[in-house]
């Protein structure tokens, strides 16, 4: 079979089960058990399909999924979280679309601590963003910034993404850090010009609670204190334990969730029944992410026996490109194979191609290095299948998910522009990292 | 051109990333394979652990969905528990070629697993101790080493403190004093990028990389002499020439100095000390699983 | 009669859902003992990751039916929500059938490779040193009850959204 039949097979059986409604994650095994009889040889191909797919979420990598989804559930179910939000809604009550705001700053805080983006817009989009949308809030300006705050994270460090793609690719791990640092920046700064334009030009996607500009001073500034204080002690265990080198950034999740639950503790805002309903919608939310993973992950396992991912991949290799052309196209690839592989597997795939063509054509491998990270990333994000619109959708079980992607779309359309200035002002990128090499 | 009618295609996975250290000895060898034997036999690399996640490829060549695979026993220590004594052997593949311990090796392959072991890709490059600070003496004692099981019983041995953590997380861990080091091959540091934050490189080095061409038993008994011929050759070419993995190691040392990395070497008493922990702590591991065939492994893999 | 068995069936689910949350509640007191004693060199304990690990794939897998008896997995609700509401029941109904087959062709091939790896002898050769076949538990039983939700779902019971 050819690589584009094998493509046109494996995505057509996919979209078909998508389309009739059968959960995301069977729908991949269905795929999946086709593709294995096909491609692994029969009946022992089904046996290791399954053996792959018994072994693939036995990682630890994957424990802040769980982990901070946990310390979000506990946050909300107990209301400390509802405390902290009024607070900051009294502090910054001039400021439009305040919450998305603050889904930007701190989505993108952790989302670089926990290096997911999934368990970053799993935590964001079932509390935060639940939140935004009680309040009224637009859908793109309630769930699009939960979805698309990772593409900032994977830019500045600390960003594990980062790093596995300079161990992956032998590209210097500190170049590719102090790199990211400027256009990351840059995109948070659309992110949040973006979020408060679309407020101050139609103040209908965030409504402003009129009530907090009589309150007196005394009465906006106390409540910030009393009650953002302990999310900032939550702040201190998860950034300063992987600071001072207490624990991994993986162990740094769990450092968060035990201290949401000693914060909720202490504030006396815990009952039991809250308890419970955060560990059952923990697993609920987890589950759905990490039984995904498992049939995603063993379907590009799968595609990438088949032979299909490399002769997709060797299309670029056919014709002759002018180094940018060249640049343009690995991106366009690496935003196609979004739409079926994880962000590991991409990496894993693509490096062993495009570092020797990128040396060959003499481009600068920081450069190109960043860039691929922001098209990985924007693989997670784009339709049809991009990871963290189904865990949106999974949070957030009542929205559409045509409206799930069109929340994603500005976010989308801002990443991208910030893509291309990445490929016509290399600059951007290799200013920093050329004052310290 | 088009194959011979006769010409079997055999499909291999690497259970090692594409272009790192220890890919491109199977490179060399399907290269040597497809050369040699036109007409006879090619090799058709289906891919790395992308394809195959490297802890099933045991499975998978117990199962022939694989033909070969370039892999080493510690990955299918599951199936084949003695395996990991090609790890902890200080004796070359001449020798044991020679005194009946590679014929045993793959006799407990091949009726544990149905694979069938045609011989050894990496030798003679040993693990090291690596520090992210200069070392201050000889003891291991409360040091936090990041580990993998194949050295993680030695390194609790040493009174160290053996983490497990994921290769992408190691370098934030060293760079934020998480862990103190690593265990690592003398080469393939600079593939991952932790030179950046390793100061120091321990020796001497301990037990020896095994990696290796390892067969479906199933494919394998459906060649002819000849076409086995050609991997054995190759295979047998490949073991002739592992002096060059010294030599490898040699440039490694080299190109570690020249970014940073120091040498310390333990005082004579301590390194046989640290030695003899090391196959203590290794075989322990082999024999409490496998008391017989481990029994009769240590004879014949250790000097 | 069938709505009886479906509230027994539903006790089931809610085990399943308990053992997925307590295992991730042990997740997350495991890993910050971890921290804990590692840090205070209290202990030493190299096999506690390995346990982390386990409780990962087996929260998720047993989790798994429990999610889908809630109707909480992701699914692709545009062509959905274009039809109409009697072409949308129906394709709903074929996907519950496409479900059954699926998770019992997976089921099927787990059981398998279960019984296989049990006759093999093969062990979990790290700092824990167990059967591996106990491994395959959490997955027969996923892929089983999957398949008996998927069932109910086509004869018409359980919720949608
Ligand atoms: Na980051
Ligand atoms: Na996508």
């Amino acid at each position: 079979m050819t690589w584009w039949a094998t493509l046109l097979l494996l995505g057509g059986t996919l979209a078909v089960l998508f389309a009739i409604g059968l959960p995301v994650a069977f729908a991949f095994l269905g795929v999946n058990l086709l593709g294995a009889w096909i491609f692994l040889g029969g009946e022992v191909g089904l046996e290791q399909l399954v053996r792959n797919a018994a072994g693939s979420v036995n990682s630890f990598s994957l424990a802040p999924i769980p982990l901070f989804i946990l310390m979000g559930e506990l946050l909300f179910h107990s209301g400390l979280a509802y405390r902290a939000i009024d607070a900051i809604e009294r502090l910054l009550y001039r400021l439009p679309a305040r919450l998305a705001c603050v889904t930007v700053v701190g989505g993108t805080t952790f989302a670089a601590l926990s290096g997911s983006s999934i368990a970053n817009t799993a935590l964001l989009g079932g509390t935060l963003s639940q939140e935004m949308l009680k309040r009224g809030y637009s859908t793109t300006l309630a769930l699009g910034p939960a979805m698309a705050v990772g593409g900032i994270a994977v830019l500045i460090p600390p960003s594990a993404l980062a790093v596995m793609l300079g161990s992956l690719s032998g590209i210097s791990i500190s170049q590719l850090l102090i790199g990211g640092i400027l256009p990351g920046m840059l995109m948070g700064i659309a992110f949040l010009a973006y979020v408060i334009l679309a407020a101050r030009f139609d103040p209908s996607c965030a409504p402003n609670d009129v009530d907090s500009k009589q309150l007196p001073f005394r009465e906006r500034v106390v409540p910030f204190f009393r009650d953002v204080v302990p999310l900032f002690f939550i702040f201190i265990a998860v950034i300063g334990g992987m600071l001072a080198g207490i624990a991994t950034p993986t162990e740094a999740a769990a450092l968060g969730a035990t201290t949401a639950l000693l914060a909720t503790l202490f504030y006396r805002q815990l009952t039991w029944s809250s308890f419970v309903k955060s560990m059952l919608e923990t697993a609920k939310v987890s589950v759905s992410i990490l039984f995904i993973i498992v049939a995603s992950v063993t379907f590009s396992q799968i595609l990438s026996f088949s032979g299909a991912t490399n002769g997709f991949l060797t299309l670029i290799q056919t014709v002759e490109l002018s180094p940018i052309a060249l640049v343009v196209a690995m991106l366009l690839i690496l935003l196609v194979l979004g739409c079926f592989i994880d962000q590991i597997s991409m990496m894993m795939i693509t490096l062993p191609f495009f570092i020797p063509l990128a040396q060959a054509a003499g481009i600068d491998l920081v450069w190109l290095g960043l860039m691929m990270l922001v098209a990985i990333e924007l693989g997670l994000l784009t339709p049809p299948f991009g990871i963290l619109l189904m865990v949106m959708q999974g949070v957030s079980r009542s929205t559409p998910l045509l409206q799930i992607y069109r929340a994603a779309l500005p976010f989308i359309i801002i990443e991208l522009l910030i893509l291309a200035l990445m490929v016509l002002w290399p600059q951007l990128t290799l200013f920093l990292p050329s004052l310290v090499r | 051109a088009p194959a011979k009618a006769d010409e079997v295609t055999l499909r291999a996975i690497s259970a090692f990333q594409t272009g790192t250290a220890f890919a491109k000895p199977f490179d060399e060898f399907v290269q040597k394979v497809n050369e040699a034997g036109k007409g006879l036999v090619k090799i058709q690399v289906l891919g790395g652990p992308e394809a195959m996640p490297p802890f099933e490829v045991g499975n998978a060549l117990r199962g022939n969905v694989i033909d070969l695979a370039n892999t080493t026993a510690v990955f299918h220590a599951n199936l084949v528990p003695e395996g990991v004594a090609l790890t902890m052997t200080d004796l070359s593949m001449a020798e044991l070629r020679q005194n009946g311990g590679y014929d045993l090796m793959n006799q407990i392959h091949e009726k544990r697993a149905r694979i069938h072991w045609l011989g050894r890709l990496a030798e003679k490059i040993k693990y090291h101790v690596y520090l992210s600070k200069p070392a201050k003496s000889d003891s291991f004692d409360g040091l936090k080493l990041r580990s993998v099981p194949i050295y993680q019983a030695f390194f609790s041995a040493l009174g160290a403190n053996p983490m497990q953590i994921a290769p992408g997380e190691v370098f934030t861990a060293l760079e934020r004093g998480t862990i103190d080091g690593y265990g690592w091959p003398s080469i393939g540091v600079f593939d991952l990028g932790w030179q950046e934050q390793t100061k120091t490189r321990v020796d001497p080095g301990f037990y020896q990389v095994e990696t290796g061409v390892y067969f479906s038993l199933a494919a394998w008994n459906k060649l002819n002499a000849e076409q086995k011929a050609v991997f054995e050759k190759a295979i047998l070419a490949m073991e002739d020439s592992s002096s060059r993995f010294e030599q490898d190691a040699d440039a490694e040392r080299k190109r570690q100095g020249e970014a940073g990395i120091e040498t310390y070497n333990l005082p004579e008493a301590s390194a046989a000390k640290f030695l003899q922990t090391a196959q203590e702590a290794g075989w322990a591991q082999v024999l409490k699983v496998s008391p017989q065939d481990g029994a009769a492994l240590q004879k014949l893999f250790t000097k | 009669m069938i709505q009886r068995i479906y509230t027994v069936w539903g006790r089931i689910a809610s085990c399943c859902g308990l053992i997925s949350a307590v295992g991730f509640g042990l997740l997350a007191v495991l890993v910050t003992l971890d921290v804990f004693v590692r840090n205070l060199a209290l202990a030493r304990w190299p096999w506690l990751n390995e346990i982390t690990e386990y409780l990962i794939t087996i929260s998720t897998f047993f989790g798994a039916p429990w999610v889908l008896h809630k109707a909480g997995h992701v699914n692709v609700d545009i062509l959905l929500r274009l039809v109409g509401a009697t072409a949308a029941q129906w394709l709903m109904k074929i996907s519950y059938i496409a479900g059954f087959v699926i998770c019992l062709l997976l089921l099927y091939q787990s059981i398998r490779v279960t019984l296989d790896t049990y006759e093999v002898g093969s062990l979990v050769f790290k700092n824990l040193v167990f059967a591996e076949w106990y491994l395959m538990i959490p997955v027969v039983a996923c892929f089983g009850l999957c398949a008996i939700e998927f069932l109910f779902r086509a004869a018409g019971e359980g919720e949608t959204r």
